[in-house]
């Protein structure tokens, strides 16, 4: 539309009153480059080839990683679907406590400083920290809950909390509901806490309980922060790791093989890495569907 | 009349007595397993295998010594006060440049490209660590902290560009425009006007960073393999894995390594909370 030379006058002008804007950005833009953007092509294209360590280098195999993937990988699709599980019931059990919590949390009591300070602490205390920690709790023989649960005499046999296969991805989800509560407390408190009085007073005027207002007032207005923190806490979960790892190596026979792990333990185990990156480009994929939820949500709280 | 009044107030009385009931329950699950942990690292070998819940009778510091004579505690500390000093500070520096961009110079592009950080925050990083490991390695960079130290700013950009952004956008522009026309240059202004006001901005960020970098195991554990190297993460994992697991070892180095942030975020509790309720709520 425009001539040629008015153009590069145009782009000179344009490049010139953006140019610090750019600048500014480039390093942040640099690091995204090298450390996400290649990293995650030369995923994508490794999940396309038999690479493996030690092997003779990487052979193009097009989709034949993914074809092996779908048609005949039984552990892979379990671990999907303990990692399903696992999601679900870890973000349900932290929604629910965080919100009795942050209710309890924001009543007009003495303490409550105190209370919140100690309610934090998990959150501060590194995951690796987290699993040596709770090992030692879960304990057959000296764990501070069967010696405690001996002492009440609630139980005459240790209870093995991480050698039972069932019992193992429950307490497991007990220990990530320990770390990760605390977040959804503090964000859903802070979420109650910006809710304007006024809301209580009109419904207390019109009569309601603190229970309906709870109900009808503090639950609505609490949505948008619900919505955002779940879906943060969901992806949290689902990519999970560290924890797991150190607590319990994946195990009792898989029962606590979450998709991470299992794709770990596929690239730097069995050193399938080709294979392996096949199986993330997957999760992938599974995530984003989340990752549009998040960015709808986000951009709804933020605008 | 009167006889109402005191049934409601007995009601709330009640409700207070209830809600301190739960609040302290509550406290206990949360607390308990680190004082049981550090109560444990300080009981003689007589009782720490006793399968019973009792206050130790006598204090002793023997693990201690024995983690910080015998083991390579310190080096592990160390290497992770390196790499997460480190990563913070170029985490802070390239989270205020775009935030700073983000929010004054409104380039086009640049809100898509906020959203895209707000993406990579959800790509698995196990599906990360694959490639990396072989970029790294191919780069020679494996075994060294500097991977580490220019990774973990990568993770905590959106946090960081976000906070900061949304940080920069509450300071009135009017006080860069009127230094702007008094002949002060976009640099003169940031460094005199824009930085000296931000401090609880840079601090959440910076904090946000650090425990981020403190924490971090998947990745450190495919990059650094090299005993001398090992982060404080990586050290805790290996005192399971090296020797069995050595309980003597473990629960005094885990309380050292819990320690330092429980002190930390008990002076920096304000930031930390504003970090952690960021990410979901507005402003």
């Amino acid at each position: 539309m425009m001539g040629r030379v008015r153009g590069i006058g145009t782009a000179r002008k344009w490049f010139r009153k953006h140019r610090i804007g750019y600048l500014l950005i480039l390093p942040s833009c640099l690091f995204v480059l090298g450390f996400i953007i290649i990293p995650l092509f030369e995923g994508i294209s490794l999940s396309l080839t038999t690479e493996e360590f030690g092997g003779r280098g990487a052979v193009f195999a097009g989709a034949a990683n993914y074809v092996s993937l779908f048609r005949s990988d039984a552990a892979f699709w379990q671990a999907m679907l303990r990692t399903l599980v696992w999601a679900i019931a870890t973000v349900a059990i932290v929604y629910c406590t965080g919100l009795a919590l942050s209710t309890l949390l924001n009543q007009d009591i003495r303490g409550r400083a105190i209370f919140r300070s100690l309610l934090l602490i998990p959150w501060v205390i590194p995951n690796i920290v987290v699993a040596s920690i709770w090992r030692w709790m879960y304990h057959d023989q000296f764990g501070f809950i069967n010696s405690a649960l001996t002492g009440l005499g609630l139980i005459s046999q240790p209870i093995q909390w991480l050698s039972d296969p069932t019992l193992a991805f429950i307490s497991v989800i007990m220990v990530f509901v320990w770390k990760y509560t605390p977040f959804m407390t503090i964000t859903l408190l802070a979420g109650m806490q910006s809710i304007s009085h006024d809301y209580y007073e009109a419904a207390q005027i019109d009569g309601a309980s603190s229970f309906q207002s709870f109900l009808y007032v503090t639950l609505p207005l609490l949505k948008p922060v619900s919505i955002t923190s779940t879906l943060l806490l969901s992806i949290w979960a689902f990519n999970h790791f560290d924890i797991l790892y150190v607590l319990t190596g994946g195990g009792p026979s898989k029962a606590t093989t979450l998709l991470s792990i299992e794709i770990y333990n596929r690239a730097f185990f069995s050193l399938d890495i080709g294979y392996a990156a096949a199986m993330g480009c997957v999760m992938l994929l599974g995530l984003l569907g989340f990752a549009v939820l998040y960015l709808k949500s986000y951009a709804q709280t933020a605008a | 009349m009167s006889d109402r009044r005191v049934k409601r107030t007995r009601k709330r009385g009640l409700k207070t007595v209830l809600v301190y009931v739960l609040l302290i329950v509550a406290c206990f699950f949360a607390v308990t397993p680190v004082v049981w942990t550090a109560l444990c690292s300080v009981r003689p070998i007589s009782e720490l295998y006793l399968g019973k819940i009792t206050l130790p009778r006598v204090l002793t510091f023997e693990y201690y010594k024995r983690v910080l004579d015998q083991t390579m505690f310190i080096s592990y500390f160390l290497n992770s006060v390196k790499v997460a000093g480190l990563a913070t500070i170029i985490s802070t520096f390239i989270g205020a440049t775009a935030g700073y961009s983000l929010s004054r110079f409104r380039v086009p592009g640049g809100h898509q490209y906020g959203v895209f950080l707000l993406l990579i925050q959800m790509f698995p990083p196990v599906l990360l660590v694959i490639p990396l490991f072989l970029l790294i390695k191919g780069f020679g960079l494996l075994n060294t902290h500097l991977g580490l130290i220019c990774l973990y700013p990568t993770l905590t950009l959106p946090f960081t560009t976000w906070m900061l952004r949304g940080f920069f956008d509450t300071i009135p522009r009017q006080l860069e425009e009127a230094a702007m026309i008094d002949g002060a240059t976009w640099l003169q202004s940031f460094l005199k006007i824009i930085l000296p006001v931000s401090g609880p901005g840079i601090a959440t960020v910076a904090i946000y960073s650090f425990l981020l970098a403190w924490n971090e195991f998947i990745f450190a554990l495919v990059l650094v393999q090299t005993k001398a190297l090992r982060t404080l993460p990586l050290g805790l994992a290996a005192y399971m894995e090296d020797f069995g697991i050595r309980w003597d070892l473990l629960l005094p180095s885990a309380t050292m390594a819990a320690l330092p942030m429980m002190i930390f975020f008990m002076f920096m509790q304000r930031f930390l909370v504003k970090g952690l309720t960021a990410g979901a709520v507005k402003g």
